[in-house]
């Protein structure tokens, strides 16, 4: 075991952020599949819009409420696993409606907001609206507290800030003056000292309108006010999700690739968690390609590894014109697989060097991760866990 | 929604992407787009068509493939025949408003506005009209002689969550408040989006798992809610294969005899095998896309060199024409 064990033990709520298509998911899991290994009732929350989680987790699928994963049967282990496994999935869509559920009275004004042609836009793109209500999710359930662990997996971010302000922005966007100057233009009407209103509400409505349609202020007016019952206690719920970000039981993990543009992305990831002091744990860099020759050890010549070829019993069947070639299809492809793994390299240390968290890596493997086992061996690498025999894996230049 | 009898005539229309003058790739982020993108500007200048860029709002890519400074909100020459311009909304906003406000004075007093500004940033999609606006702008500028000032514009669009959201907003627009000033500018935005004489529409992928199921969805998106003419599904990143379907069964044998004493020799065999099993791998997502994807496909091979510069891109524009060419030829 390595210090991302000790670095999960030590936590109840595991964040992973990162740009989309590094593992997040995948990885998210595995932490959580570990921490239930380890004894804990452990809940893994996803956004992965193409269910393969649900899949790889044995379940026909998952929704917005936590269902078990069984895992002892699905890895065949001879006793019952210490922990518990369960996952959900986030459904921004659902989790936006249920939080205008939760703040509106009656089913009519909901009804009303949803069939808005805004609303659908609101909830499914506004900047900030799914990390909201990601972070709502989270909020809830840490709130209940039926769970050891809480290990979130965030919707992919270019920069961790937009899921770390998200909150703030979207209800600051909502609950804005310039908003409610639209749809009731008497809160702000009497406020002196609001340099455009000299010119009068009228005249920058109607150059407002000139640019935008007044239908459409019209339209936005109205469906801010029907979002109104949103808006009040968002301050104290953005303020909740807050603690529970700032909290020392919080840790958060940046899975990044190493491909370089996206190691500069996770390296303007840590540099704003550290703005916003909140705690890095760790960072894992997932598909890395290992390297093939050892410290020392040069590529070799065609002819001696053709000459290292026909001594493995069954090469004599294959003629030498075929050796050859194989041969040197061996070599290019160490070149450039060598060469991969050396960029690779290079960037794990460049990350490494710029920070003082500890940086973990996963290996790229030939297959996709479609089941629980192989989750299990990807958690193997990640903690460098023994590797039992039956789950070996096969990945670049290693045996 | 959409009727299947349009996006059939969509079908039909030419895929030469050399005679568009919109042509816009998406895809989700880290998949090339990018580099897809300035080899396709590439191709086209070489055969002298004047090529725009259009980044938007996005941290800026296209300039250093070519070697030339960063470009910003200018549009700028960075290569022969290609310029490059990175939008914002905020600059598309004000050169939006300033052509229908016509005042410097009225821009400066009401749309800077501290509340202005905030109102504005929240009127969903706003910011994603302005940019598409300008955009189409730019594909109906003419010099003083009344010739377009470019050949074609090809957009870097953001992706895919975003894109279609991006690509939608005119016809959201249109449909939420048809009688609005707003909604007659966006009309003609639609209608060159859904020309298909002039735009097409790319999707580019990678051969990985995500990215696969991500633009499968986002098709699945295109077809309820965008009537766009699509052009050519790129696959990006395709490792070529160095054996034959034969060897890899004679390698795969060898390897599993445990019989090499050479550690060496274990290592260099595991990984050939490995890379074949990536392509294997690989291809089932090819097969995958070419499934669930009725579009003109062009693999775009993997390029294993440690520094992606213009020769690459070269290469890249190489095999974009190639296979330009035979989906046209084989139309």
């Amino acid at each position: 075991m390595n210090e991302l064990h000790q670095i999960i033990g030590d936590h109840s709520t595991v964040v992973c952020v990162g740009s989309g298509g590094v593992g997040k998911t995948t990885t998210s899991a595995v932490i959580a599949l570990h921490a239930a290994l380890s004894g804990r009732k452990t809940l893994v929350m996803t956004i992965d819009p193409a269910r393969r989680l649900a899949n790889s987790l044995g379940l026909t699928g998952i929704d917005h409420h936590p269902t078990q994963v069984q895992v002892t049967d699905l890895l065949e282990l001879e006793s019952p696993i210490q922990g518990e496994l369960w996952a959900m999935m986030l459904d921004m869509k659902t989790a936006f409606d249920e939080i205008l559920r939760r703040n509106t009275e009656d089913e009519q004004t909901v009804q009303r907001i949803i069939a808005n042609p805004f609303y659908h836009y609101f909830s499914t793109s506004l900047a900030g609206a799914q990390e909201y209500s990601a972070v709502q999710s989270l909020a809830e359930i840490a709130r209940e507290g039926q769970f050891d662990l809480l290990v979130l997996d965030t919707p992919p971010a270019r920069h961790a800030y937009d899921f770390l302000s998200a909150p703030d922005r979207l209800f600051e966007a909502l609950d804005n003056s310039a908003l409610q100057w639209l749809y009731k233009p008497a809160v702000l009407g009497g406020k002196a000292g609001l340099g455009f209103l000299r010119l009068g509400t009228r005249y920058v409505r109607r150059t407002l309108g000139k640019f935008t349609g007044s239908t459409l202020l019209d339209d936005i007016g109205l469906f801010i006010e029907s979002m109104s019952p949103l808006l009040s206690g968002v301050k104290e719920r953005a303020a909740k999700v807050r603690d529970i970000l700032h909290d020392p039981s919080t840790v958060f993990l940046v899975v990044t690739s190493p491909d370089p543009l996206t190691i500069g992305e996770a390296t303007q990831m840590k540099q704003r968690l550290d703005d916003v002091k909140v705690k890095l744990g760790a960072f894992i860099v997932n598909r890395v390609h290992r390297p093939i020759l050892r410290d020392s050890e040069k590529l070799p010549e065609v002819d001696w590894l053709v000459g290292q070829l026909k001594t493995v019993p069954g090469a004599a069947y294959i003629g030498q014109e075929h050796l050859d070639r194989m041969a040197s299809c061996m070599i290019r492809n160490a070149q450039d697989i060598g060469g991969l793994a050396r960029i690779d390299a290079r960037m794990i240390r460049s990350l490494a060097d710029s920070s003082q968290a500890p940086v973990l890596t996963i290996p790229l493997f030939s297959r996709d991760i479609y089941s629980l086992k192989g989750l299990q061996r990807v958690r193997h690498a990640l903690f460098q866990d023994e590797v039992p025999d039956c789950l070996r894996f096969q990945s670049a230049g290693t045996s | 929604m959409v009727p299947a009898r349009r996006s059939r005539d969509h079908g039909r229309a030419s895929l030469n992407l050399f005679e568009k003058r919109f042509v816009i790739n998406t895809g989700k982020g880290g998949v090339g787009k990018s580099t897809i993108t300035a080899a396709m500007a590439l191709a086209a200048a070489r055969k002298n068509l004047r090529v725009l860029v259009i980044e938007l709002n996005t941290r800026e890519r296209i300039s250093r493939l070519f070697g030339a400074d960063e470009v910003g909100g200018e549009i700028s020459l960075v290569h022969d025949n290609i310029w490059s311009v990175n939008l914002t909304p905020e600059a598309a906003m004000k050169e939006y408003v300033l052509m229908k406000v016509h005042l410097e004075t009225i821009y400066r007093v009401v749309f800077e506005n501290r509340l202005v500004k905030q109102f504005l940033q929240v009127i969903p999609g706003l910011n994603d009209l302005v940019l598409i606006g300008k955009a189409a702008f730019h594909e109906q500028e003419r010099d003083k002689h009344g010739n377009p000032r470019y050949d074609m514009i090809l957009v870097d669009a953001p992706a895919t969550g975003h894109g279609i959201f991006f690509l939608r907003i005119p016809q959201v627009i249109t449909e939420a408040v048809p009688s609005s000033p707003m909604a007659t500018a966006t009309s003609e935005i639609l209608n060159l989006l859904q020309d298909p004489d002039r735009t097409i529409l790319n999707l580019i992928t990678l051969t990985e798992e995500m990215a696969v199921n991500e633009t499968i969805e986002l098709k699945e998106r295109i077809d309820e809610t965008l009537d766009m003419p699509l052009g050519y599904l790129i696959a990006n990143g395709i490792y070529p294969r160095l054996l034959r379907p034969q060897e890899v069964r004679e390698i795969s044998r060898l390897a599993d005899s445990r019989g090499a004493s050479n550690d060496l020799t274990c290592r260099l065999l595991e990984s050939i095998l490995f890379r074949h099993e990536r392509c294997d791998l690989q291809a089932s997502y090819l097969e995958t896309l070419q499934r669930r994807i009725p579009m003109s496909l062009i693999t775009v091979p993997y390029y294993f060199t440690p520094d992606f510069d213009l020769e690459v891109i070269r290469r890249i524009a190489d095999h974009i024409e190639r296979s330009v060419e035979q989906a046209v030829n084989g139309e």
